[in-house]
Protein backbone atom coordinates (compact mmCIF):
# COMPACT_ATOMS: atom_id res chain seq x y z
CA UNK A 1 0.00 0.00 0.00
CA UNK A 2 1.43 3.33 -0.99
CA UNK A 3 1.28 6.30 1.37
CA UNK A 4 0.23 8.44 -1.58
CA UNK A 5 -1.43 7.41 -4.81
CA UNK A 6 -2.84 9.62 -7.48
CA UNK A 7 -4.01 9.48 -11.05
CA UNK A 8 -2.48 11.83 -13.55
CA UNK A 9 -3.44 12.54 -17.13
CA UNK A 10 -0.68 12.79 -19.70
CA UNK A 11 -1.09 12.82 -23.47
CA UNK A 12 -4.65 11.57 -23.11
CA UNK A 13 -3.77 8.60 -20.90
CA UNK A 14 -4.50 8.09 -17.22
CA UNK A 15 -1.58 6.82 -15.17
CA UNK A 16 -1.76 5.79 -11.54
CA UNK A 17 1.28 6.69 -9.49
CA UNK A 18 2.10 5.41 -6.02
CA UNK A 19 4.82 6.95 -3.89
CA UNK A 20 6.05 7.71 -0.41
CA UNK A 21 7.43 11.03 -1.63
CA UNK A 22 5.16 14.01 -0.89
CA UNK A 23 7.42 16.17 -3.04
CA UNK A 24 6.60 14.05 -6.06
CA UNK A 25 2.90 14.30 -5.30
CA UNK A 26 3.22 18.09 -5.23
CA UNK A 27 5.14 18.11 -8.49
CA UNK A 28 2.49 15.97 -10.21
CA UNK A 29 -0.39 18.08 -8.92
CA UNK A 30 -0.85 20.01 -12.22
CA UNK A 31 -1.45 16.70 -14.02
CA UNK A 32 -3.74 15.19 -11.40
CA UNK A 33 -7.13 14.17 -12.78
CA UNK A 34 -10.30 13.30 -10.96
CA UNK A 35 -10.23 9.56 -11.53
CA UNK A 36 -10.46 6.80 -8.95
CA UNK A 37 -7.07 5.26 -8.29
CA UNK A 38 -6.69 1.74 -9.54
CA UNK A 39 -3.74 -0.62 -9.64
CA UNK A 40 -0.59 1.44 -9.47
CA UNK A 41 1.16 1.67 -12.82
CA UNK A 42 4.39 3.14 -11.53
CA UNK A 43 5.67 3.46 -8.00
CA UNK A 44 8.53 5.38 -6.43
CA UNK A 45 9.71 4.28 -3.03
CA UNK A 46 12.29 6.69 -1.69
CA UNK A 47 12.54 5.53 1.93
CA UNK A 48 11.89 1.79 2.14
CA UNK A 49 11.49 0.18 5.54
CA UNK A 50 14.82 -1.24 6.61
CA UNK A 51 15.32 -4.66 8.19
CA UNK A 52 15.83 -4.63 11.94
CA UNK A 53 18.82 -6.97 11.84
CA UNK A 54 21.95 -4.89 11.70
CA UNK A 55 23.69 -7.41 9.48
CA UNK A 56 20.93 -7.51 6.90
CA UNK A 57 21.57 -5.71 3.63
CA UNK A 58 20.11 -2.25 3.36
CA UNK A 59 17.15 -1.87 1.02
CA UNK A 60 17.67 0.80 -1.60
CA UNK A 61 15.03 3.17 -2.93
CA UNK A 62 13.26 1.68 -5.91
CA UNK A 63 11.29 2.51 -8.98
CA UNK A 64 8.55 0.02 -9.68
CA UNK A 65 6.37 -0.95 -12.59
CA UNK A 66 3.31 -2.26 -10.80
CA UNK A 67 4.79 -4.15 -7.89
CA UNK A 68 7.91 -5.17 -9.80
CA UNK A 69 11.07 -3.18 -9.01
CA UNK A 70 12.80 -2.19 -12.21
CA UNK A 71 15.61 -0.21 -10.62
CA UNK A 72 17.11 0.09 -7.14
CA UNK A 73 19.43 3.04 -6.74
CA UNK A 74 20.67 4.92 -3.72
CA UNK A 75 19.77 8.31 -5.21
CA UNK A 76 15.99 8.93 -5.10
CA UNK A 77 16.38 11.98 -7.35
CA UNK A 78 17.72 9.73 -10.10
CA UNK A 79 14.70 7.44 -9.71
CA UNK A 80 12.27 10.32 -9.65
CA UNK A 81 13.74 11.63 -12.90
CA UNK A 82 13.49 8.15 -14.39
CA UNK A 83 9.86 7.90 -13.30
CA UNK A 84 8.99 11.20 -14.99
CA UNK A 85 10.67 9.99 -18.18
CA UNK A 86 8.83 6.69 -18.04
CA UNK A 87 5.49 8.44 -17.72
CA UNK A 88 6.27 10.32 -20.93
CA UNK A 89 7.44 7.12 -22.62
CA UNK A 90 4.26 5.31 -21.63
CA UNK A 91 1.86 8.01 -22.75
CA UNK A 92 3.27 10.06 -25.59
CA UNK A 93 2.51 9.14 -29.20
CA UNK A 94 5.25 7.69 -31.35
CA UNK A 95 6.43 10.27 -33.89
CA UNK A 96 6.29 9.33 -37.56
CA UNK A 97 9.33 7.51 -38.76
CA UNK A 98 10.39 6.34 -35.31
CA UNK A 99 9.95 3.03 -33.55
CA UNK A 100 9.33 2.70 -29.83
CA UNK A 101 11.15 -0.44 -28.79
CA UNK A 102 11.22 -2.29 -25.49
CA UNK A 103 14.54 -1.83 -23.80
CA UNK A 104 16.81 0.33 -21.70
CA UNK A 105 19.63 2.45 -23.06
CA UNK A 106 23.09 1.94 -21.66
CA UNK A 107 25.25 4.92 -22.51
CA UNK A 108 28.99 4.57 -22.73
CA UNK A 109 31.51 6.62 -24.63
CA UNK A 110 28.79 8.90 -25.97
CA UNK A 111 26.88 6.12 -27.73
CA UNK A 112 23.88 4.05 -26.71
CA UNK A 113 23.27 0.33 -26.46
CA UNK A 114 19.66 -0.81 -26.36
CA UNK A 115 19.39 -3.68 -23.88
CA UNK A 116 16.35 -5.71 -22.73
CA UNK A 117 15.14 -4.00 -19.58
CA UNK A 118 14.37 -7.11 -17.49
CA UNK A 119 17.98 -8.26 -17.85
CA UNK A 120 19.13 -5.15 -16.02
CA UNK A 121 16.85 -5.38 -13.00
CA UNK A 122 19.37 -7.18 -10.86
CA UNK A 123 22.39 -5.29 -12.12
CA UNK A 124 23.98 -2.78 -9.78
CA UNK A 125 24.04 0.72 -11.21
CA UNK A 126 27.17 1.35 -9.21
CA UNK A 127 28.84 -1.60 -10.92
CA UNK A 128 27.76 -0.23 -14.29
CA UNK A 129 29.18 3.14 -13.33
CA UNK A 130 32.54 1.57 -12.55
CA UNK A 131 32.61 0.40 -16.16
CA UNK A 132 31.79 3.87 -17.42
CA UNK A 133 28.21 2.92 -18.25
CA UNK A 134 25.19 5.07 -17.49
CA UNK A 135 21.83 3.32 -17.51
CA UNK A 136 18.97 5.48 -18.73
CA UNK A 137 16.36 3.64 -16.71
CA UNK A 138 13.22 3.01 -18.70
CA UNK A 139 11.29 0.25 -20.33
CA UNK A 140 11.00 1.59 -23.85
CA UNK A 141 12.92 3.97 -26.02
CA UNK A 142 12.42 5.67 -29.34
CA UNK A 143 14.69 4.57 -32.17
CA UNK A 144 15.20 6.79 -35.19
CA UNK A 145 15.74 4.20 -37.87
CA UNK A 146 16.80 6.81 -40.40
CA UNK A 147 19.72 8.12 -38.38
CA UNK A 148 20.30 5.00 -36.25
CA UNK A 149 19.94 6.97 -33.04
CA UNK A 150 18.04 6.41 -29.84
CA UNK A 151 15.94 9.35 -28.71
CA UNK A 152 15.82 9.53 -24.94
CA UNK A 153 12.55 10.56 -23.37
CA UNK A 154 12.46 13.84 -21.50
CA UNK A 155 10.88 14.06 -18.03
CA UNK A 156 7.22 14.98 -17.73
CA UNK A 157 6.89 18.75 -17.82
CA UNK A 158 9.83 19.29 -20.13
CA UNK A 159 9.18 20.59 -23.63
CA UNK A 160 12.69 20.26 -25.04
CA UNK A 161 13.30 17.52 -27.58
CA UNK A 162 14.83 14.37 -26.19
CA UNK A 163 18.59 14.00 -26.42
CA UNK A 164 19.87 11.63 -29.05
CA UNK A 165 22.61 9.06 -28.90
CA UNK A 166 24.08 7.09 -31.76
CA UNK A 167 22.83 3.52 -31.55
CA UNK A 168 25.91 1.34 -31.24
CA UNK A 169 24.14 -1.98 -30.69
CA UNK A 170 20.77 -3.37 -29.86
CA UNK A 171 20.15 -6.58 -28.04
CA UNK A 172 17.31 -9.02 -27.88
CA UNK A 173 16.80 -12.03 -25.69
CA UNK A 174 17.04 -15.47 -27.19
CA UNK A 175 17.06 -18.74 -25.32
CA UNK A 176 20.01 -19.88 -27.44
CA UNK A 177 21.92 -16.99 -29.02
CA UNK A 178 24.23 -19.41 -30.84
CA UNK A 179 21.41 -20.39 -33.20
CA UNK A 180 21.81 -18.24 -36.29
CA UNK A 181 18.82 -16.17 -37.28
CA UNK A 182 17.73 -14.74 -40.60
CA UNK A 183 16.93 -11.05 -41.08
CA UNK A 184 13.26 -12.00 -41.39
CA UNK A 185 13.37 -13.74 -38.02
CA UNK A 186 15.05 -10.68 -36.54
CA UNK A 187 12.31 -8.45 -37.92
CA UNK A 188 9.58 -10.71 -36.54
CA UNK A 189 11.21 -10.67 -33.10
CA UNK A 190 11.69 -6.93 -33.27
CA UNK A 191 8.04 -6.43 -34.16
CA UNK A 192 7.21 -8.36 -31.00
CA UNK A 193 9.24 -5.79 -29.08
CA UNK A 194 7.79 -2.71 -30.71
CA UNK A 195 5.34 -0.66 -28.70
CA UNK A 196 2.31 0.31 -30.74
CA UNK A 197 0.21 3.31 -29.81
CA UNK A 198 -3.11 2.57 -28.16
CA UNK A 199 -4.76 4.37 -31.04
CA UNK A 200 -4.95 2.30 -34.19
CA UNK A 201 -1.80 2.79 -36.16
CA UNK A 202 -2.71 4.48 -39.40
CA UNK A 203 0.13 3.03 -41.34
CA UNK A 204 0.97 -0.43 -40.12
CA UNK A 205 3.00 -0.95 -43.27
CA UNK A 206 5.47 1.63 -42.06
CA UNK A 207 5.92 -0.37 -38.86
CA UNK A 208 7.06 -3.38 -40.88
CA UNK A 209 9.28 -1.38 -43.17
CA UNK A 210 10.87 0.54 -40.29
CA UNK A 211 11.60 -2.72 -38.48
CA UNK A 212 13.09 -4.18 -41.65
CA UNK A 213 15.16 -1.05 -42.14
CA UNK A 214 16.60 -1.26 -38.65
CA UNK A 215 17.46 -4.93 -39.03
CA UNK A 216 19.08 -4.48 -42.41
CA UNK A 217 21.05 -1.48 -41.10
CA UNK A 218 22.17 -3.19 -37.91
CA UNK A 219 21.59 -6.78 -36.94
CA UNK A 220 20.61 -7.36 -33.31
CA UNK A 221 22.91 -8.85 -30.75
CA UNK A 222 21.22 -11.84 -29.17
CA UNK A 223 21.78 -12.54 -25.51
CA UNK A 224 20.55 -15.43 -23.42
CA UNK A 225 18.27 -14.79 -20.47
CA UNK A 226 19.92 -14.49 -17.10
CA UNK A 227 22.32 -12.29 -15.26
CA UNK A 228 25.47 -14.21 -16.20
CA UNK A 229 24.74 -13.91 -19.91
CA UNK A 230 24.26 -10.19 -19.53
CA UNK A 231 27.48 -9.96 -17.54
CA UNK A 232 29.33 -11.79 -20.32
CA UNK A 233 27.94 -9.44 -22.92
CA UNK A 234 28.83 -6.37 -20.88
CA UNK A 235 32.34 -7.68 -20.44
CA UNK A 236 32.64 -8.35 -24.16
CA UNK A 237 31.50 -4.82 -24.99
CA UNK A 238 32.89 -2.71 -22.19
CA UNK A 239 35.52 -4.81 -20.45
CA UNK A 240 35.63 -5.63 -16.77
CA UNK B 1 -13.82 -20.04 -34.65
CA UNK B 2 -13.17 -17.61 -37.42
CA UNK B 3 -16.56 -16.75 -38.77
CA UNK B 4 -19.52 -18.11 -40.64
CA UNK B 5 -17.64 -19.08 -43.77
CA UNK B 6 -14.85 -20.78 -41.89
CA UNK B 7 -16.62 -23.62 -40.22
CA UNK B 8 -18.73 -26.61 -41.02
CA UNK B 9 -22.36 -26.00 -40.16
CA UNK B 10 -23.58 -27.36 -36.86
CA UNK B 11 -20.13 -27.66 -35.33
CA UNK B 12 -20.05 -23.89 -35.16
CA UNK B 13 -22.91 -23.66 -32.70
CA UNK B 14 -21.91 -26.54 -30.41
CA UNK B 15 -20.77 -25.54 -26.94
CA UNK B 16 -17.30 -26.99 -26.57
CA UNK B 17 -17.60 -26.82 -22.79
CA UNK B 18 -20.99 -28.50 -22.49
CA UNK B 19 -21.17 -31.00 -19.66
CA UNK B 20 -18.31 -29.55 -17.67
CA UNK B 21 -18.98 -28.35 -14.09
CA UNK B 22 -19.93 -24.72 -13.74
CA UNK B 23 -18.51 -24.38 -10.26
CA UNK B 24 -15.76 -25.94 -8.21
CA UNK B 25 -15.45 -26.20 -4.44
CA UNK B 26 -12.35 -24.70 -2.88
CA UNK B 27 -11.78 -25.49 0.77
CA UNK B 28 -12.12 -22.42 2.91
CA UNK B 29 -13.62 -20.46 0.03
CA UNK B 30 -16.65 -22.40 -1.05
CA UNK B 31 -18.16 -22.79 -4.48
CA UNK B 32 -16.55 -20.59 -7.08
CA UNK B 33 -17.54 -20.34 -10.72
CA UNK B 34 -15.27 -21.89 -13.31
CA UNK B 35 -14.43 -19.90 -16.39
CA UNK B 36 -13.47 -22.07 -19.35
CA UNK B 37 -11.42 -20.61 -22.15
CA UNK B 38 -10.41 -22.11 -25.44
CA UNK B 39 -6.70 -22.72 -25.21
CA UNK B 40 -6.37 -24.84 -28.29
CA UNK B 41 -5.97 -23.50 -31.76
CA UNK B 42 -9.17 -23.22 -33.69
CA UNK B 43 -9.71 -25.85 -36.37
CA UNK B 44 -8.55 -25.01 -39.83
CA UNK B 45 -11.24 -23.75 -42.16
CA UNK B 46 -11.79 -25.66 -45.38
CA UNK B 47 -10.13 -24.35 -48.49
CA UNK B 48 -10.68 -25.65 -51.98
CA UNK B 49 -9.11 -25.43 -55.40
CA UNK B 50 -11.70 -22.93 -56.59
CA UNK B 51 -11.11 -20.55 -53.75
CA UNK B 52 -9.54 -17.19 -54.40
CA UNK B 53 -7.68 -15.47 -51.60
CA UNK B 54 -6.33 -12.03 -50.97
CA UNK B 55 -4.06 -10.71 -48.25
CA UNK B 56 -6.07 -9.29 -45.38
CA UNK B 57 -5.99 -5.52 -44.94
CA UNK B 58 -5.04 -6.24 -41.33
CA UNK B 59 -1.81 -7.86 -42.47
CA UNK B 60 1.26 -5.93 -43.50
CA UNK B 61 4.33 -7.58 -44.81
CA UNK B 62 7.87 -7.01 -45.90
CA UNK B 63 10.22 -9.06 -48.06
CA UNK B 64 13.70 -9.81 -46.74
CA UNK B 65 15.71 -11.89 -49.16
CA UNK B 66 13.81 -15.10 -49.84
CA UNK B 67 11.65 -14.71 -46.78
CA UNK B 68 8.63 -12.62 -45.91
CA UNK B 69 7.61 -11.25 -42.53
CA UNK B 70 3.87 -10.83 -42.09
CA UNK B 71 2.60 -8.69 -39.25
CA UNK B 72 -1.01 -9.00 -38.18
CA UNK B 73 -2.00 -5.75 -36.54
CA UNK B 74 -5.12 -6.95 -34.75
CA UNK B 75 -3.38 -9.77 -32.90
CA UNK B 76 0.06 -8.13 -32.81
CA UNK B 77 1.60 -11.30 -34.13
CA UNK B 78 4.35 -11.71 -36.67
CA UNK B 79 5.00 -14.66 -38.93
CA UNK B 80 8.12 -15.55 -40.85
CA UNK B 81 7.42 -17.26 -44.17
CA UNK B 82 10.12 -19.41 -45.70
CA UNK B 83 11.01 -19.32 -49.38
CA UNK B 84 8.11 -21.46 -50.59
CA UNK B 85 5.52 -19.91 -48.31
CA UNK B 86 6.80 -16.46 -49.26
CA UNK B 87 6.21 -17.23 -52.93
CA UNK B 88 2.76 -18.59 -52.18
CA UNK B 89 1.97 -15.47 -50.16
CA UNK B 90 2.90 -13.16 -52.99
CA UNK B 91 0.74 -15.15 -55.42
CA UNK B 92 -2.48 -14.48 -53.51
CA UNK B 93 -3.64 -11.69 -55.78
CA UNK B 94 -7.42 -11.73 -55.39
CA UNK B 95 -7.71 -13.11 -58.94
CA UNK B 96 -6.02 -16.50 -59.14
CA UNK B 97 -7.67 -19.61 -57.78
CA UNK B 98 -5.77 -21.71 -55.32
CA UNK B 99 -5.55 -24.37 -58.01
CA UNK B 100 -3.87 -21.93 -60.40
CA UNK B 101 -1.49 -20.68 -57.73
CA UNK B 102 -0.43 -24.14 -56.61
CA UNK B 103 -0.07 -25.30 -60.22
CA UNK B 104 2.26 -22.38 -60.91
CA UNK B 105 4.31 -23.16 -57.82
CA UNK B 106 4.50 -26.85 -58.77
CA UNK B 107 5.79 -25.83 -62.20
CA UNK B 108 8.25 -23.39 -60.69
CA UNK B 109 9.71 -25.98 -58.37
CA UNK B 110 9.48 -28.83 -60.90
CA UNK B 111 7.43 -31.03 -58.61
CA UNK B 112 4.12 -32.80 -59.15
CA UNK B 113 1.10 -30.80 -58.09
CA UNK B 114 -0.12 -33.66 -55.92
CA UNK B 115 3.10 -33.51 -53.96
CA UNK B 116 2.55 -29.97 -52.71
CA UNK B 117 -1.20 -29.58 -52.56
CA UNK B 118 -1.73 -30.92 -49.07
CA UNK B 119 1.01 -28.92 -47.42
CA UNK B 120 0.40 -25.63 -49.16
CA UNK B 121 -3.38 -25.79 -48.91
CA UNK B 122 -2.91 -26.34 -45.19
CA UNK B 123 -0.66 -23.29 -45.10
CA UNK B 124 -3.35 -21.19 -46.76
CA UNK B 125 -5.99 -22.58 -44.42
CA UNK B 126 -3.78 -21.61 -41.47
CA UNK B 127 -3.39 -18.10 -42.83
CA UNK B 128 -7.13 -17.88 -43.29
CA UNK B 129 -7.76 -19.09 -39.75
CA UNK B 130 -5.26 -16.57 -38.39
CA UNK B 131 -6.79 -13.70 -40.35
CA UNK B 132 -3.79 -13.13 -42.57
CA UNK B 133 -5.75 -13.79 -45.76
CA UNK B 134 -9.40 -13.49 -46.61
CA UNK B 135 -11.58 -15.28 -49.08
CA UNK B 136 -12.03 -13.15 -52.17
CA UNK B 137 -14.33 -15.43 -54.13
CA UNK B 138 -14.59 -18.77 -55.86
CA UNK B 139 -14.28 -19.87 -59.44
CA UNK B 140 -17.45 -21.65 -60.63
CA UNK B 141 -15.40 -23.84 -62.96
CA UNK B 142 -13.63 -25.66 -60.16
CA UNK B 143 -14.93 -27.81 -57.30
CA UNK B 144 -15.79 -25.84 -54.15
CA UNK B 145 -14.09 -26.16 -50.81
CA UNK B 146 -14.45 -29.57 -49.24
CA UNK B 147 -15.13 -31.32 -52.54
CA UNK B 148 -13.48 -34.69 -52.92
CA UNK B 149 -13.54 -34.60 -56.71
CA UNK B 150 -10.95 -32.99 -58.90
CA UNK B 151 -7.53 -31.75 -57.92
CA UNK B 152 -6.16 -30.44 -55.70
CA UNK B 153 -7.94 -32.40 -53.00
CA UNK B 154 -7.47 -30.57 -49.75
CA UNK B 155 -6.70 -32.68 -46.73
CA UNK B 156 -7.73 -31.42 -43.32
CA UNK B 157 -5.23 -32.32 -40.70
CA UNK B 158 -6.93 -31.22 -37.52
CA UNK B 159 -10.14 -31.88 -35.61
CA UNK B 160 -13.00 -31.77 -36.14
CA UNK B 161 -12.90 -34.37 -38.92
CA UNK B 162 -13.81 -33.07 -42.33
CA UNK B 163 -16.93 -35.00 -43.21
Amino acid sequence: MWPHSLVIGAHGSAVTIGTDDPGLVGFLEPWRIDEPTSIVDFGLETAPAQPTERSAPRILPSLKHGSEPIARVEDPTFLRDALLRMIVAATSPVPDGLLRVNGTVLESGGVGHLVPEPNLRTVSHRALGRRGITAHVGQTVLVDVGTLEVVLDVPLGTDAPGPRLALASWWMNHRDPTIPTTPAEDVARLLGNVVVDAEPVADQASLCSLAARLVTSMRPRYVAFGRQSLENELTALFGR
Amino acid sequence: MNGADDVNGADDTADPFAGRPETVHIEGVGEVPVVYTENEEAPLPPVGPADIFVISPEATWVVLGDEVVVHHAASSTSHVLDRVAALLWQCLDAESTLHDVLSDLADAFGVPLDGIVSDLATVVATWKRDGLVVHAGSSPSLPPAGSRSGAPAVRHLVDPPNN
